[in-house]
Order: structure tokens, then C-alpha cells, then sequence
């Protein structure tokens, strides 16, 4: 069952449609999200809120509060830039800085993590942008030629990293997670504990001021269950690395990973959804399914 | 050159891994790795009208920061800092009345944002709903605002989790 390319063990499987389908697909979704991301709501707050315990930028310059909707629409533009294929060594890499400063700047907000695999997208992207041929200007030297008809052997391809080496940071995000939980929180299984699970889900309802959501009331009441999942938690997130560097289970990981995110966000309203699980969407074979919808449109 | 680059973006995103430093984009991605402890103390926000009737500070007036930063954060000012209380309880009190007149312009996005309190579930949407029923009835104006520090001690084997009062304190509206 291989639904997801590895690219690390396969890179010469990155035809440049899949890599114009990656641009286009996280750049929107970054753009949308700059659009509706009310980032410019912080010019309102008095500065000692923001500065309360914040880094860097708004203890030296408050008055930056003001300046941040300039900012935050130049970054929209350059997303768009990016997913139309406009100058990508501008657009990409003047995104990235533009969308990193917001995020850092906007750290009240809690979770500005989750714009780091966008972000880490554009850097990349942009590093290897002469290997996308759509985009303009066409770049002086494409890696590989345009679309492919996804048939092995039927065209000569050349491999591209900008997927192979952002498969391996999505995988890095994920060990370190698991890492940290086996190493700041003791014991890993005194982390997985039932107990500490349990009160995992009560301090995130506290947190937010909400009832227990049902299903994590339900989970409380089953320890075993609890244990199971905190483990499940760290095999997975440790395990995704493993897969990938060894070609190996790398499916299965990543509908398990989806499972685990659409978990937390039923169990403690933490949605990891929209910025990590849509990401595995760029690591689906896209030539291979329009070229298979090809076929199956020419069938009689 | 691009070698160089890769190797200074995967150098920054290990060291950054692992030393649990943040060198801004390169996270440390330690995601919820404490140990929980037994309790915890929580800030909590309510608004009170002229008739003398309690009203919690809505959710909608939080973003674009999250509750939990936005109750603590004020909570802990209006504890701890008296020269910036006073100001800053008229502060929510003006942002209580503008959310009053215009609600839709505090309106969160929820479908492409998320500050990871989503309602998830009948009791959780329950109280948000809560929320959005009692912002419906809120009065012309509130005269103060209260902070309450709580401590939540969350459940055991023989007992569920429960909330004890520990500290209180009125800060009546004084703007013009």
C-alpha cells in the first residue's frame, strides 16, 4: 500500500507536476490563511499585553502594532506570487521572511507553530526553484522536463530535492517532538502514563475554559486505552523518521499520524489539521493520478 | 551554495531539536513533553453591569491572542502590576462595549484559523454556545471588571476534577 511517495528513497519520482502541485497547493493555503489570520487585531492592545513576557521585537518597538497589516499584505501578495509562479526566487523567499516575522512577532497567538512547515516549504522551494519549469521567468536551467506522463521508464527524469529534503523536515518535526517526550517528561512511559494523559485533557479544557469535550471524558474513563494512545503517541511520532530513511511503512505512518492529529482535536481542541495533515496531501503521486484520470477519460 | 544552505537549515533545525532552544523559525518542537502536575492556577476574567449581574468575558473578544494567554496574561497584570491595573481594566472594559456594538468585526474566522480552541464536541460547543447566547443579552455597559485566580486540581482515581477559589479582586471602570 505506497498512497505517499517516499521521495527520500525515490527523489526521480518529484515530476515537476507534483512539484508545481506542491507550490501551488501550500502556497494557497498559506495565502488564505495570511488573508484571514487577524494578525493586525494587535495594533489595538496596549503594548505592556504584547510585551508581557514577549520576545525580541515588541519589547524593543511597540509601535510596530500599527505596521503589522502592511506586513501581513505583502506577505499575502508574495504567497500568491509564489503559487502563480512569479519570480519564486522573490516571492518565495520574501514570503518565507515575511511569513516567519509575523509568526514570531504574533507568538500571543499560541500557534504560530504551525506555520513552520509552509514556512520551511518556501525556504526550500525556493532553493531549488530552477527546478520547477512553470513559472515565470522559466528558469535559465529546469532540472527536468514539464509534465510527465507518470509511466516508469516512458521519460527520462531527473530527481528534485526540494520534495526529498521537505519529506525529511516534516519527519525531523516529528521525531523531535517524540524525543523531547521521552526526554523532558521522564520516563517515556511515565509520560504515556494513564494519569498524565488524563490530566493532559482536563488542563487543556481548563485552558480554554470549555467543558471536557465528550469523547475525552470518555477516554478518562478507560486508562488502558489512554496508555495505549500516549504510546502509540511517541512510536509514531518517532517512528515517521525510521519509516522514510528506510523506505518502510511510510502509508501506514502517515494515515496513523493523521488518525493521532484528528484525535487531539476531538479530544483537546488542538487542531494540527489544516497545517500538518494537509501537508501529507504534497507527498501524494499527482502525476500518476492524472495520468491514470487521463486514461480513464480516453477508455471508451 | 545551495549545499551550504542545506546544511546550515538542517544544522539549525537539529541543534534547535535537540537543545530545546528556539532560534525563530527553527523550533524546538517540544509539544506537550511536561509531565503534568497534580493542579494548576488559572486566571478568569468576568464583567459585571450596573445591575450588579455577572457576565463572563467572551471568547470573541480574545483574538486575535488565544484565551489562554489573554485571561492569564491580564489576569497576572491586574494581580500583580497596580500601576498598570487600573488602565488596563478600562482597556477590557472599552473592548467588552465595542464587541458589544459590532460583534461580527470580533468575530474569529474559525475556518482558516485556529487558536486551538475550536469547540469540539456537544459539551465543549455547549459552552461556547453559552457564550454566544449570553453576549446576545449583554447590557449597555459594564461598571467593572473582576479577576478571579482559581486553582484546578485535576481528577483521581476517587475524585473529580474540581476548582478552588484563591483570590479576587474589583477593578470598577474608570475612563471618560
Amino acid at each position: 500500500m505506497d498512497w505517499f511517495v517516499n521521495y527520500w528513497h525515490a527523489p526521480h519520482r518529484a515530476t515537476s507536476l507534483n512539484l508545481v502541485v506542491a507550490r501551488v497547493f501550500v502556497c494557497s493555503l498559506a495565502a488564505w490563511k495570511v488573508f484571514a489570520y487577524p494578525f493586525s487585531g494587535l495594533a489595538d492592545y496596549p503594548a505592556y499585553l504584547i510585551t508581557s513576557g514577549a520576545p525580541g521585537l515588541w519589547k524593543r518597538w511597540p509601535e510596530y502594532g500599527q505596521w503589522i497589516g502592511w506586513e501581513q499584505t505583502l506577505a499575502a501578495g508574495c504567497l500568491v506570487a509564489c503559487a502563480a509562479g512569479l519570480a519564486p526566487g522573490i516571492s518565495a523567499f520574501g514570503a518565507a521572511a515575511l511569513v516567519s516575522h509575523l509568526t514570531a512577532v504574533a507568538w500571543p497567538m499560541s500557534y504560530e507553530k504551525t506555520w513552520l512547515p509552509t514556512i520551511y516549504f518556501l525556504l526550500l522551494y525556493g532553493l531549488h526553484r530552477h527546478e520547477d519549469p512553470w513559472t515565470v521567468p522559466r528558469p535559465r536551467r529546469a532540472a527536468v522536463m514539464a509534465f510527465s506522463s507518470g509511466i516508469p521508464g516512458a521519460e527520462e527524469r531527473a530527481p528534485l530535492d526540494t520534495l526529498k529534503w521537505f519529506l525529511v523536515t516534516i519527519a525531523a518535526i516529528y521525531f523531535f517532538a517524540g524525543l523531547h517526550k521521552l526526554g523532558e517528561g521522564g520516563p517515556w512511559i511515565e509520560w504515556a502514563s494513564p494519569v498524565n494523559m488524563a490530566r493532559m485533557l482536563e488542563r487543556r479544557a481548563a485552558a480554554c475554559g470549555v467543558e471536557l469535550p465528550a469523547l475525552a471524558a470518555w477516554l478518562i474513563g478507560r486508562p488502558w486505552l489512554l496508555a495505549v494512545l500516549g504510546c502509540g503517541t511517541v512510536i509514531l511520532e518517532l517512528g515517521l523518521l525510521v519509516a522514510v530513511l528506510t523506505n518502510r511503512l511510510l502509508t501506514p505512518c502517515l494515515l496513523c499520524l493523521a488518525a493521532m492529529h484528528l484525535g487531539i482535536w476531538a479530544t483537546m481542541s488542538v487542531n494540527y489539521v489544516t497545517d500538518f495533515v494537509s501537508m501529507y496531501l504534497v507527498f501524494l503521486p499527482w502525476d500518476s493520478l492524472v495520468t491514470a484520470a487521463r486514461r480513464r477519460g480516453r477508455a471508451p | 551554495m545551495r549545499r551550504a544552505f542545506l546544511a546550515v537549515f538542517f544544522g539549525f533545525m537539529t541543534t534547535a531539536g535537540l537543545s530545546q532552544e528556539v532560534y525563530w523559525p527553527f523550533y524546538s518542537w517540544d509539544m506537550w513533553d511536561r509531565l503534568e502536575p497534580a493542579s494548576i492556577e488559572k486566571h478568569d476574567l468576568v464583567l459585571v453591569d450596573a445591575a450588579g449581574k455577572e457576565w463572563r468575558y467572551d471568547v470573541s473578544a480574545v483574538p486575535p491572542t488565544s484565551p489562554a494567554f489573554f485571561k492569564e496574561t491580564c489576569g497576572r497584570i491586574l494581580l500583580e502590576q497596580p500601576d498598570k491595573a487600573d488602565s488596563l481594566a478600562t482597556w477590557l472594559l472599552t473592548r467588552a462595549r465595542k464587541l458589544r456594538d459590532d460583534p461580527v468585526g470580533f468575530r474569529p474566522r474559525w475556518w482558516a484559523t485556529d487558536f486551538g480552541f475550536l469547540p469540539v464536541g456537544p459539551a465543549a460547543r455547549e459552552s461556547c454556545a453559552g457564550w454566544s447566547r449570553e453576549m446576545s443579552e449583554w447590557p449597555a455597559e459594564f461598571v467593572e471588571v473582576i479577576v478571579r485566580r482559581h486553582r484546578i486540581v485535576f481528577s483521581t482515581r476517587d475524585a473529580r476534577m474540581r476548582r478552588e477559589h484563591l483570590e479576587e479582586k474589583r477593578f470598577p471602570w474608570t475612563g471618560s
